[in-house]
């Protein structure tokens, strides 16, 4: 079995037994990016040599009997907006593509004072903007499961890289369903946590009352473990929650005997394809099997939370944007008379069309005359969708509901209609909105052979019921097959 | 929606074929988020159950210019080269 | 000319710079007089990525 298929939970266990190196696992998937990624183009920036260096390093302390992290050694990717010091970090955009950020995020910190490897930076959406990678201005990503169709997005380079053996696992970021959505259509697990429980200093910032960076992996306890590692009140983002975090992998119980699953509605609506409703209605039933009690609940709000979606995102993304003019850093345009033309130039040049159309939306919600009427409103609509999942959760522990309206669709064939675009972040949004943890997991395929997810749901900081949950199922199918070919 | 002024606001420009096209999409995008609840938006928009905490006062050195000035499109002396805003 | 029926008025915008000894929003030394761009960070740089923190003795002060 080649090292690049095995899940981090395995290696790290093999390389505290010390049956084989970091070095050994690095190069073997090192190898594999080298096989596919032509092909599937997951990745922006590859550093071979530093990811070499990194695991040799590793290695050597291990030999000299230092006490280890679980993640020591372990290869993972990094969505492009994650700041890596000295690594380009792009976004995905023409106007930080040479930009070399001279700090770290604190969740790279973190992952590098337990000792991970490196391998580069992965594809994804223009600043987070799209849900199918094919807003990147440099590559597009392909579905491993089918080279004709997208991974997904905004995460859709750090879904491809680990469902493709190009990556052990990866982070990625969720504002409206980043990672849940590609996680789904390239069948693997992926973990929008609370937020406020991990730092986004060092995140690019689209929206910030909804952003968080998550892990993505090939199975619970890989999701759980990288969740441990990043997790934490950090003092540069005062949004950051201070409370207890567990170790989430070692703690994980995959027993549901007398778990409330709530099934919501609105969830199962028109627009989710038969396909997916019966796959997801399948996982329920295994659950109940399990002895979890399936109950019937409502979430109203589901119907204007896209609304209050998209005035929220576009208002904060417009703010967070205002920042790239071409200053003190990023692109620059040429040929600019003053500055007011250097300002124009080079945004209009920087940014892609998704990019500018969020903007203009932003600016227009935010503007004199429509802040009360759209983003204060919008804020207030959130309050109301976050009491009613409180009272929702009264009811049950969790709520499972389909990950994506549909599978993977062809790449090209949905990028010119908007709408169609957006309505595939309808069943993840109102999971931002309220700031509670969602996880997606694999459920089945289509009749096209395409990964199906379904998403659990929990309040806020249950994490570890969401891992217990999904465990159960993942042990109850016998574990997650992955799309390697 | 007047894109002009939005587009000045933006600090954004756009080819009349792309205004027409953002126009039609900006309008399509904007009905939809027009579903909104009536809801009263008149109170403070305030979360009293996470208190932000605030910053010591203490001076903290991490950073060499040459490290910040690294990703700047033109650096002179140290400063960085912007066109002339005052005659 | 006649300037009895004219009221004065006059306003006072006053720029008061914070006797601190860090940045509001950073830790940067808030000191005047050094090398231009030296007492500078990613977050007074307004870096992608980076968030701003609040210094404490700011508020103090404006209170």
């Amino acid at each position: 079995m080649e090292l690049y298929r095995l899940t981090a939970t395995e290696l790290s266990s093999m390389l505290a037994d010390k049956k084989v190196s970091s070095a050994e696992i690095t190069r073997s998937v090192l190898d594999r990016i080298a096989a596919r990624d032509e092909e599937i183009g997951a990745y922006l920036t590859v550093d071979a040599d530093g990811a070499l260096k990194q695991a040799a390093a590793v290695d050597e302390k291990r030999m000299q009997g230092e006490s280890l992290s679980p993640l020591a050694g372990i290869p993972l990717g990094i969505k492009d907006n994650i700041c890596t010091r000295g690594l380009r970090t792009t976004c995905a955009s023409r106007m930080l593509e040479n930009f070399v950020p001279p700090y770290n995020a604190t969740v790279i910190e973190k992952l590098l004072a337990q000792d991970y490897v490196c391998l580069g930076t992965l594809n994804m959406d223009e600043f987070a903007m799209g849900s199918s990678t094919e807003n990147s201005y440099f590559k597009k990503t392909r579905n491993p499961h089918d080279l004709e169709r997208v991974p997904g997005g905004s995460s859709g380079g750090s879904a491809a890289a680990v469902a493709a053996g190009e990556a052990i696992a990866a982070l990625g970021s969720d504002t409206g369903g980043s990672i849940r959505q590609p996680a789904s259509y390239c069948g693997i697990v992926g973990l929008k946590p609370t937020y406020g429980s991990v730092s986004r200093y060092g995140l690019v910032a689209f929206a910030s009352s909804l952003d968080q960076i998550g892990p993505m992996g090939r199975s619970v306890s890989d999701v759980a473990m990288l969740y441990s590692a990043i997790c934490g009140k950090d003092p540069h983002d005062v949004t950051s929650v201070r409370r207890e975090y567990p170790a989430f992998d070692k703690a994980i119980n995959p027993d549901v005997k007398g778990l409330k699953i709530g099934i919501p509605a609105e969830y199962f609506g028109e627009g989710v394809s038969d396909e997916v409703k019966t796959a997801v209605m399948n996982a329920a039933r295994e659950y109940e099997k399990l002895g979890a009690q399936l109950v019937e609940i409502s979430l109203p709000s589901t119907g204007y939370a896209l609304a209050a979606y998209y005035i929220i995102a576009s208002a904060e993304a417009s703010s967070n944007l205002a920042r790239f003019d071409g200053v003190k850093y990023g692109y620059r345009a040429s040929g600019y008379k003053n500055l007011e033309e250097l300002y124009e130039k080079t945004r209009s040049e920087g940014f892609g069309a998704e990019v500018k159309r969020r903007i203009m939306l932003g600016t227009y919600v935010l503007s004199s005359g429509y802040y009360d009427a759209y983003y204060k409103k919008a804020k207030f609509t959130q309050m109301l969708i976050q009491e009613h999942f409180r009272k929702a959760f009264e009811s049950c522990d969790v709520i499972l509901t389909p990950t994506a309206p549909d599978t993977a669709f062809k790449i090209g064939e949905n990028i010119n209609d908007q709408i169609k675009m957006y309505m595939n972040d309808i069943l993840t949004v109102t999971v931002n909105i309220a700031g509670l943890p969602a996880i997606s997991i694999p459920c089945g395929t289509d009749s096209k052979k395409l990964p199906i997810g379904c998403q659990l749901i929990g309040a806020k900081f249950s994490e570890q019921t969401l891992f217990n949950t999904a465990a159960a199922y993942e042990a109850h199918v016998g574990g997650f097959d992955l799309a390697l070919a | 929606m007047d894109l002009k002024r939005l587009a000045k606001l933006s600090r954004l420009t756009f080819t009349p074929e792309e205004e027409a096209r953002f126009g039609a999409e900006m309008e399509r995008i904007v009905a939809m988020v027009a579903q909104l609840p009536d809801l009263d938006a008149s109170g403070p928009l305030i979360d009293p159950d996470n208190p932000m905490e605030f910053r010591k006062d203490e001076a903290e050195h991490r950073f060499t210019r040459q490290e910040l000035l690294q990703n700047a499109p033109e650096v002179q002396a140290g400063c960085i080269v912007v066109p002339k805003m005052v005659d | 000319m006649d300037y009895k029926g004219y009221e004065v008025v006059i306003g006072l915008e006053v720029h008061a710079e914070l006797n601190t000894k860090s940045k509001i929003y950073c830790s940067c030394k808030n000191e005047f007089g050094l090398e231009v761009n030296s007492q500078c960070c990613p977050i007074c740089m307004g870096m992608p990525g980076t968030l701003p923190t609040l210094n404490e003795k700011v508020v103090e002060y404006a209170v």
